[in-house]
């Protein structure tokens, strides 16, 4: 167990190792990923030694003093290590790692689909020709993820949380020659950091009322009542800004689906274990200072249950598959959220526990099917990623489709599969502390969730085989309401305004050929390649990660089964049973919402375009995510930029040629004037001469 | 002679060496600088691992007759502000004189004048008598009018004339608060008037200095040395003279000469005046907030590469100005790590922009684009010069601003939120600059633009393990800069 900061450092070890030594050899592509998975291989084995060291120790205490034992949160400390890291007067600032089980978990998650999506990645990334450099920046996003979650120190923290915000950038912005990844990696940037703003505040306040950063300091001082209440509620919330930046809570959300712009392995890590999850676990792991205060609480319940249901309200109309799965996250980060906020503590730790798993399965499986959509696709101007051109899918990638299945389901939260635990944990959560509004919306968000992803599965792997088909239509056939059909095609190729709401728009992006030049192999002229299975390095690691995505939630059985209960707690245990009440409408619900999918999209008996047309207003604000791009394009435009000209205009106009030149230019055009003074007649000097002594004189004899 | 003095006197003789060689032997000019520089580095290196923190003060102290009869002697000495101050200085002025070679007009009087200045610099920071340091202050200052006029680019006269006139107004301040000071030691019951700065700060000569004394002769030398520190708003002569300045001028500029002002602003403004610093420290902290915030805004509007580190700069050394105007501890201490992580990062900076304008002949942020294709090694560095200025982790930066937003924060909160804010639009502006000019659809424009050449890699090398070095492990800098910044805030009685 002490050992455990080795995750970390073999990680960053392997991205300096790529960047200063790999890039130099002939084989840096193949040296940089064999480097880089050995390293997160070897933070898999550092986990699973701390694990089995956590779990003799869990063991060990539960024998030793009963189940009452450990109620004190500290004392749960598996290892405590402080090491100063530099000094201030009289402030020490330490660099604190801390195992207890809430780190040892996400180590485990971090490590264990790290190192997956790293395998997938091989093949997902094949023939780029910036493959090294890839596989560097993934060593150092689980570097600094790792050492996230081992962090006990609020600022090593937040040197980390920093870090994982670069590395986002730098994969978000991986294929930077589109213009449009380079501008959603900058908005990734940007927006978190407009959250670690408050953040930042946030620390400072504790840091100014306890003189530390330490965690366990600050806990115990808030714990003992020494720090006034206001300013515990403010720092709260300021600190949980941060989360609202890095999981993509309204009204921080918009980076999150423009991180798409990044490859699919990259959208798996950042939507499952790093990234997104690392605003829910800050949520978690100071937790004591939120559950100091009823106002931060109600603050981080209401942004949550928002951002639960805005979210799947937008995933329901969306066409491409990767947004329809990052709204899906988003909102599935809301649930968490609000579960934490309503006091779910264990609750809301273990949706993120399972959600991760799932959702990483789902985002390689749509890798897997963009993957083989591509070189269909190319040259047609579709957009591999919309569903609209997949369909048929499921006889031609079978272990795509059943592992995608299997996540859906698992996320629809249907039992048995790992979502219906902690959804219902979650809901039997907010339950009993009473909290209604966050019950409600987590039930009708569930039946949301099974609709929009059976819409999906329904999208691309049933029905008519849309991609042959794809090329007929022009690229710019502006905004479907229906996937296209054999017979509408020739309608929507020949009169677009039957089919189309607002052309011009959703302009599909299609990968470069420079960056991808594997396309190139595909694109024969007049014919175009088949969908596929993926090769067996993509189609593997969906295998492997599909059993944990179906069974995880099955150590969080209530009151059967509950080890995770038991390990990662806010304060004493409480045995509950499950509640067949809840657990029976949260899964109807979603089987409800499997229902509307089916008959609306694979046997259309409901007609989607029919609801459609119906409330156009309506869905045109789905489909453009409530406008919340546009208006901070606005803001941005109308008063940053406004407010940069405005500087720049006073520092040249006002300071610089008012303040600054125009003094000097009166001191140059004096000393034009005055040189005419000078005019070397000796009679004119003579004259000035008497003058002078005249007035000299005339003001001696006036003011003696 | 020591090797504070060898420190000052290595670039002084390189310069007389180099004036003495003929105009043919360019490279043999460019070899002796770059040895010169070389040796000064290396000294400086010594200096600053030699320090011993643990035992404070001023050390490797050495002292010269000069002029008797005035009370005026060489004494030369670093503490824990200064060694910070002489490494950063041997690092810019090594790597400005690696980045130098390009420089194919009037090669000997360009390093000649380079290396005088340089000597000037170091004799700023290493100074103990306040009349050498006004003396090695002009030294630093006049050179850069030549330099500018006669090697510069974009309205270089008008720039050079403008950062003249400023910094000569400003140095005639300093000079009447100097005098003051000089008379008023002068006028006590011993009668030594002491241009000794050990002796001004001690308690007994500190009496002399009554309050209205200290309210009066404090905004002189503030502002005075503020003008060469770039505060708002005095500022402008430093956008203009950033543009219009060769790259190694810009490189020593932005990152050593402004902070000769910073540091004239410690070490003889608070440091000397601790009453008329308690007066004074709101208005000058708002100058401070002002230009941290109205810099980065006014940097996000520019076109033009250099402008946008040119106002980046007056950003950053509003951070200065703050962190030396929270009278704390930790405030001052921040500034004064500032003032180091600034000056490698914006050294850095100028390096590679000069690297780009050399060849492409434009600082357009707008008409480069995808560069990152062609020049990883320019953009990998420029990068971490950006997220550096933004303040990431891991870099100087991050530790610097961190220590003077806490400061901020325990006196005056409301401004530390400002502060706060400014590197949220710093991130925007950074971000803004690199997505348009490096990623994006390569511009078939730049396909003949090359790569760093191997001394502006070795060059920008040094400045990155730098940056990332003292942002890893910040703990030398530290215990050094608080040993001496701690005196300075008891005089004061600022937050320790």
């Amino acid at each position: 167990m002490e050992y455990a900061w080795l995750a970390p450092v073999l990680c960053a070890g392997a991205f300096f190792f790529n960047v200063i030594i790999s890039r130099q050899t002939p084989w840096k592509h193949r040296l940089s990923a064999l480097v880089s998975i050995a390293a997160i291989l070897g933070a898999f084995g550092v986990f699973l030694v701390v694990f089995s060291d956590a779990l003799a120790n869990l063991l060990g205490t539960a024998a030793a003093h009963g189940a009452a034992a450990a109620v004190d949160d500290r004392s749960r400390h598996l290892l405590f290590d402080d090491e100063p890291w530099f000094q201030v007067g009289r402030y020490a600032f330490q660099a604190t790692l801390v195992v207890d089980w809430l780190s040892v978990m996400m180590l485990g998650v971090v490590s264990f689909l790290s190192a997956l999506i790293q395998v997938y990645s091989i093949g997902y990334m094949r023939g780029d020709n910036r493959f090294w450099w890839f596989f560097s920046v993934m060593s150092l996003f689980s570097a600094a993820m790792l050492g996230l979650v081992l962090a006990g120190n609020f600022l090593l923290l937040y040197v980390f949380w920093e870090l994982v915000g670069l590395c986002s950038f730098l994969l978000i912005g991986f294929w930077y020659q589109e213009r449009d990844n380079a501008e959603a990696a900058k908005k990734a940037f940007v927006t978190t950091r407009i959250g670690d703003v408050g953040l930042f505040i946030g620390l400072a306040l504790l840091f100014l009322q306890t003189g530390t950063f330490q965690m366990n300091e600050i806990f115990d001082a808030i714990a003992a009542g020494r720090i006034e209440p206001w300013v515990v509620t403010t720092a709260g919330i300021l600190v949980f800004l941060g989360a609202v930046g890095k999981s993509g809570q309204f009204p921080l959300h918009v980076w999150l689906p423009d991180a798409m712009a990044g490859p699919t392995p990259v959208s798996a890590l950042i939507h499952s274990a790093t990234m997104v999850a690392a605003g829910v676990y800050l949520v978690g792991r100071a937790f004591p200072l939120f559950a100091a205060s009823d106002v931060a609480m109600g603050f981080i319940a209401t942004i949550g249950t928002i951002t639960a249901i805005f979210a799947a309200t937008i995933a329901l109309t969306q066409r491409d598959i990767k947004k329809i799965l990052a709204y899906s996250t988003i909102s599935q980060l809301g649930y968490m959220i609000m579960a934490l906020g309503v006091g779910a503590y264990t609750a809301g730790l273990f949706h993120m526990f399972t959600h991760a798993f799932f959702k990483a399965l789902l985002f390689l499986c749509a890798g897997s099917v963009i993957h083989s959509m591509e070189p269909v696709l190319h040259g047609t101007g579709k957009s591999p990623n919309d569903v609209f051109w997949m369909g048929g899918l499921r006889r031609r990638m079978p272990v795509t489709f059943w592992t995608f299945v299997i996540a859906s389901v698992s996320l629809a939260g249907i039992f048995p599969l790992s979502g219906f635990w902690s959804k219902d944990a979650i809901l039997a959560g907010a339950l009993a502390e009473g909290a209604w509004v966050p019950f409600i919306v987590g039930v009708v968000t569930a039946f949301l969730t099974a609709f929009y992803m059976f819409r999906a599965i329904y999208l691309t792997f049933f029905g008519e085989e849309r991609w042959r088909f794809a090329a007929a239509v022009p690229p710019h056939a502006g905004l479907l309401v229906v996937a296209p059909t054999a017979a509408s095609v020739p309608a929507a190729a020949g009169a677009m305004d039957v089919q189309t709401r607002r052309p011009g728009e959703d302009v599909p992006a299609h990968l470069e050929p420079e960056v991808r030049p594997a396309l190139e192999e595909h694109a024969v002229p007049g014919h175009h390649a088949e969908p596929h299975e993926s090769p067996w390095v993509m189609a593997l690691p969906l295998v492997i990660i599909a059993i944990p995505a179906a069974i995880a939630g099955w150590i969080g059985i209530p009151g059967l089964f509950d080890p995770f209960a038991e390990a990662i707690r806010f304060g004493p245990a409480h045995e509950e049973a499950l509640s067949p009440v809840v657990a029976s409408v949260s899964v109807l619900v979603a089987l409800a919402g499997i229902g509307l999918a089916t008959v609306m999209y694979w046997r259309p008996i409901i007609r989607p375009d029919a609801i459609a047309d119906s409330v156009p207003g309506a869905y045109r604000t789905l489909y453009n995510k409530y406008y919340f791009d546009e208006a901070y394009q606005w803001l941005i435009n109308r008063v940053v930029l406004a407010l940069a000209a405005l500087a720049a205009t006073i520092d040249r106009k006002v300071i610089n040629n008012g303040i600054v030149d125009t003094p000097a230019g009166l001191t140059g055009a004096a000393g034009e004037r005055l040189r005419y003074l000078e005019t070397g007649r000796v009679y004119q000097y003579a004259f000035a001469f008497i003058v002078g002594i005249v007035l000299i004189g005339l003001i001696i004899v006036l003011f003696p | 002679m020591g090797y504070l003095s060898w420190i000052i006197a290595a670039p002084f003789i390189a310069a007389l060496t180099i004036m003495a060689l003929p105009r043919r032997w360019a490279w043999s000019i460019r070899l002796v600088a770059a040895a010169a520089s070389g040796i000064t580095l290396v000294l400086s290196l010594f200096v600053f691992f030699g320090y011993d923190w643990r035992a404070g003060g001023f050390q490797f102290v050495e002292s010269y007759e000069w002029i008797p009869a005035l009370g005026i002697r060489l004494r030369l000495g670093v503490d824990g502000i200064s060694a910070p101050m002489v490494l950063l200085t041997g690092i810019v002025i090594f790597t400005g004189s690696l980045i130098s070679f390009k420089i194919r007009d009037r090669t000997k009087e360009y390093y000649a004048l380079l290396l005088v200045l340089v000597s000037g610099v170091f004799g700023v920071f290493e100074s103990l008598d306040v009349f050498f340091l006004f003396f090695a202050y002009e030294i630093a200052v006049l050179p850069m009018y030549l330099l500018i006029a006669v090697w510069g680019s974009t309205r270089k006269e008008y720039a050079a004339m403008k950062l003249t006139v400023m910094l000569v107004a400003g140095s005639v301040l300093v000079w009447i608060g100097i005098l003051a000071l000089y008379v008023q030691t002068g006028a006590s019951q011993a009668g030594i008037s002491s241009f000794d700065i050990e002796a001004l700060t001690n308690p007994r000569v500190q009496q002399l200095f009554p309050r209205t004394f200290q309210l009066v002769f404090f905004p002189l030398l503030f502002i005075g040395f503020g003008v060469l520190a770039a505060m708002w708003p005095f500022h402008t002569w430093s956008p203009d003279g950033h543009v219009a300045a060769p790259t190694a001028v810009s490189m020593l500029h932005a990152g050593v000469l402004m902070k000769l002002g910073a540091y004239g602003c410690i070490r003889l403004a608070v440091g000397v005046l601790p009453e008329g610093a308690q007066a004074w420290a709101p208005l000058f902290l708002a100058f401070g907030a002002v230009a941290s915030l109205y810099g980065a805004f006014s940097a996000m509007a520019q076109r033009d590469l250099k402008f946008v580190i040119g106002y980046s700069s007056v950003s950053h050394m509003g951070y200065v100005i703050i962190g030396i105007c929270t009278l704390s501890l930790v405030g001052l201490s921040g500034a004064v790590f500032q003032m180091f992580a600034h000056g490698i990062m914006t050294a850095l900076f100028f390096a590679l922009v000069g690297a780009i304008y050399d060849q492409a002949h434009t600082r357009e942020i707008g008409i480069f684009s995808g560069l990152a294709r062609t020049l990883p090694w320019f953009v990998g560095f420029f990068a971490i010069a950006g997220l550096a200025s933004l303040g990431l982790p891991g870099l100087a930066g991050f530790i610097a601003e961190l220590l003077i937003f806490l400061g901020t924060f325990q006196t005056y909160p409301l401004v530390g939120v400002l502060a706060v804010v400014a590197v949220a639009v710093t991130a925007t502006y950074i971000l803004r600059l690199m997505a348009r000019a490096f990623f994006g659809p390569f511009n078939p424009r730049w396909s003949g633009l090359h790569d760093v050449l191997p001394n502006e890699w070795v060059a920008a090398a040094i400045l990155v393990v730098t940056l990332i070095a003292a942002g890893v492990y910040p703990a030398p800098f530290l215990s050094m800069i608080d040993s001496s910044s701690a005196p300075i805030i008891e005089r004061v009685g600022g937050v320790r």
